[in-house]
């Protein structure tokens, strides 16, 4: 009798067993390995030779141009590319030679999941700027513009604002009452007051801010001065790039990294991939490598204890956000990534931005 | 109950003699001494700045020590897991048959045990046997590493013990297997046959799509239904390592790994008590 009690308690609990394991496995989510934005892919390879059509003058071509507009002949400043070297891109050659430049793919960036979910939350406040600026200006920026861009001169000084798209019906009068126009050089057509100037360059290129800044741009354009060096065309990848000084840096950085990130880094190379998670790669340089490895390490330091306090305080936005990071050595560099999930910003949105996406 | 205890401890005092058991000790000695004395962590305001074995740098990069050390404890608590599923399954093989061997089953049969307590007793045994070596072998690991970065957490250190509880289920079925037949190989080969069975059983539904709809895939579906989820467990384990929340179902495949192996356990208990010594 105990003996056939073992045997139908074995085939009793073999029952359980197999209702216990019915409840299928829900698959371990985790999240996919980050691309990050370490290189030009090929899409974004062929999208800068279609954008390479600026062809340099050639020295004397250019001196000519100088002279007709005024400007002192510039003998001294021989154009940093050969004239027959490759054309280059026309943002990029009116970005060069700033301490900042930045470029954001504006017409990508609207297209992907966090440039719907931006749209869709803008504010009723925001609709109603932009269809006033459509209104008054009649440039609408989410259809025209392909990219912004940002640059300050080498002095650091006030920043010039580049947006590039098909802008030919644009008025550049729509600065002012008070605004003279004027034709400079064969291409531009520039509105000057005392204190803004806004030209449009071949109908594809609107250059804003102060006088100074906005002609020091058209000049590089026009070819009446020399373009600087830029490596700009070899960085042109992702929704966002651009180089940015190490001195400019120490003016965004908090003071316990401004002073070390001024002695240590020459300059930043920053690259964001939008096309899905928001993943940012910079590439920091300097010639002294202590210095250098120092502020990676500091960095570094930085990264984890404000990720540590994030978890600390439930901060999930900010946890995320570094839970990715991490400084990378090398010679005479250090990378630095960081990573934002989608989920993140979305939750962050809120509703609007579930619905976008 | 005391019976079963003493049994127990006499599965104990047979293991500290075997050199399988000794070796496995002494291993795991030398990867602890070996953690102690040649690893070392540079952790600078929370972040792993250089990590080096014996002198040697293993990787470079500088993140956040307890997100380094999150993939370390993943991979740790999945090693852990099924090495140590493996080795218990060959190191504990012939404990049921030399329970049973003759001479030792009459003599013990003869004393005032009843044959469930043997059977108890010895499945007792090698369950702390089994508690110790994770607890002394990943322990000793996880805590090496959480001194050396600064970085505690409870986590791996009871996640590895889920372990446990799919050795519960392999260990019953081969203790088992050993009553039915006096053999350590046919035991081993139990508990192997189980371990994978409950490695493919996550996949039992993809497994019952291929096999035509009908007898065939019902008896399929009956047979896989109740067998221990080991990789399920091993997920589990790795999950709750690193912090993400354990899986809606880890309780009730708990439950139904520990049924199992009680079925198993009552299945051994059914033969011995009709075998005559």
């Amino acid at each position: 009798m105990k003996r056939t009690g073992f045997l139908l308690a074995a085939l009793g609990l073999l029952v359980l067993a197999g209702w216990l394991m019915l409840e299928p496995a829900a698959p371990r989510l985790r999240r996919a390995a980050l691309e990050f934005p370490r290189y030009a892919r090929p899409h974004e390879v062929e999208r800068q030779q279609r954008r390479s059509t600026f062809v340099l003058p050639h020295p004397r071509e250019r001196a000519s141009r100088a002279s007709d507009a005024g400007a002192p002949p510039d003998d001294s400043a021989e154009p940093a590319v050969a004239v027959d070297e490759p054309v280059l891109d026309p943002v990029h050659v009116a970005l060069a030679g700033g301490e900042i430049a930045f470029v954001v793919e504006t017409g990508v960036l609207k297209d992907s999941p966090l440039g719907r979910m931006l749209l869709a939350c803008l504010s009723p406040e925001n609709e109603a700027d932009l269809q006033e600026l459509e209104q008054r200006t009649g440039l609408r920026p989410l259809e025209q513009l392909e990219r912004i861009a940002v640059s300050s001169d080498a002095q650091g000084g006030e920043p010039v604002l580049i947006l590039s798209g098909d802008l030919g019906g644009f008025d550049p009068g729509v600065l002012g009452d008070d605004a003279t126009l004027e034709d400079y050089g064969k291409k531009t057509k520039l509105a000057v007051t005392s204190r803004r100037a806004l030209g449009l360059w071949d109908g594809r290129l609107l250059v804003m801010g102060t006088p100074s800044g906005v002609r020091g741009t058209l000049a590089r354009l026009e070819g009446e001065a020399p373009v600087p060096p830029s490596d700009l065309s070899s960085e042109a990848y992702g929704e966002v790039y651009g180089s940015i000084s190490g001195r400019a840096l120490s003016r965004l950085l908090p003071s316990q990294l401004a002073a070390r990130a001024s002695e240590a880094a020459q300059r930043v190379v920053l690259h964001v991939d939008a096309t899905d998670d928001l993943l940012l790669v910079a590439d920091v340089y300097g010639q002294d490598e202590d210095k250098l490895a120092d502020l990676g390490v500091a960095l570094g330091g930085a990264l984890a204890l404000g990720r540590l306090q994030a978890v600390e305080e439930k901060e999930a936005l900010l946890s995320d956000l570094l839970d990715e990071s991490r400084v990378t050595p090398g010679a005479g560099s250090f990378q630095f990534e960081m990573a934002l999930p989608l989920e993140t910003i979305e939750r962050q949105l809120g509703e609007c931005a579930r619905q976008a996406r | 109950m005391r019976t079963v205890a003493y049994v127990a401890l006499d599965i104990l005092r047979e293991a500290s003699a075997r050199r399988w058991f000794l070796a496995f000790a002494g291993a795991l000695t030398l990867i602890h001494l070996g953690l102690c004395l040649g690893l070392r962590l540079d952790v600078v305001d929370g972040a792993l700045a250089a990590t080096r074995l014996f002198g040697n740098a293993l990787g470079h990069d500088i993140r956040a020590a307890d997100v380094v050390l999150r993939n370390v404890f993943e991979a740790a608590t999945y090693t852990a897991f099924y090495a140590g599923l493996g080795f218990g399954v060959l190191a504990c093989s012939d404990f049921g048959p030399e329970l049973l061997a003759p001479g030792r089953i009459e003599h013990l049969l003869s004393l005032p045990v009843r044959r469930v307590e043997l059977l108890l007793g010895t499945f007792v045994g090698v369950l702390l046997l089994c508690l110790a070596g994770t607890t002394y072998g990943a322990g000793g690991f996880f805590l090496i590493l959480c001194a050396k970065s600064g970085v505690w957490t409870l986590r791996p250190f009871l996640a590895v013990y889920l372990a446990s509880v799919a050795f519960f289920a392999l260990y019953a079925c081969m203790l088992s297997a050993a009553v039915f037949v006096r053999s350590a190989s046919l035991s081993a080969a139990a508990g192997g046959v189980v371990f994978f069975a409950g490695i493919l059983a996550a996949k039992r539904d993809s497994i019952a799509a291929v096999i035509e709809a009908g007898l065939g895939r019902q008896v399929f579906l009956a047979l896989s239904a109740p067998l221990p989820r080991v990789a399920e467990l091993g997920q589990a384990a790795a999950a709750i390592a690193v912090g993400e929340p354990a899986p809606d179902a880890l309780g009730r495949w708990l439950l139904g790994t520990l049924t199992f192996g009680l079925a198993s356990l009552a299945l051994g208990a059914w033969r011995l008590e009709g075998k005559d010594f």
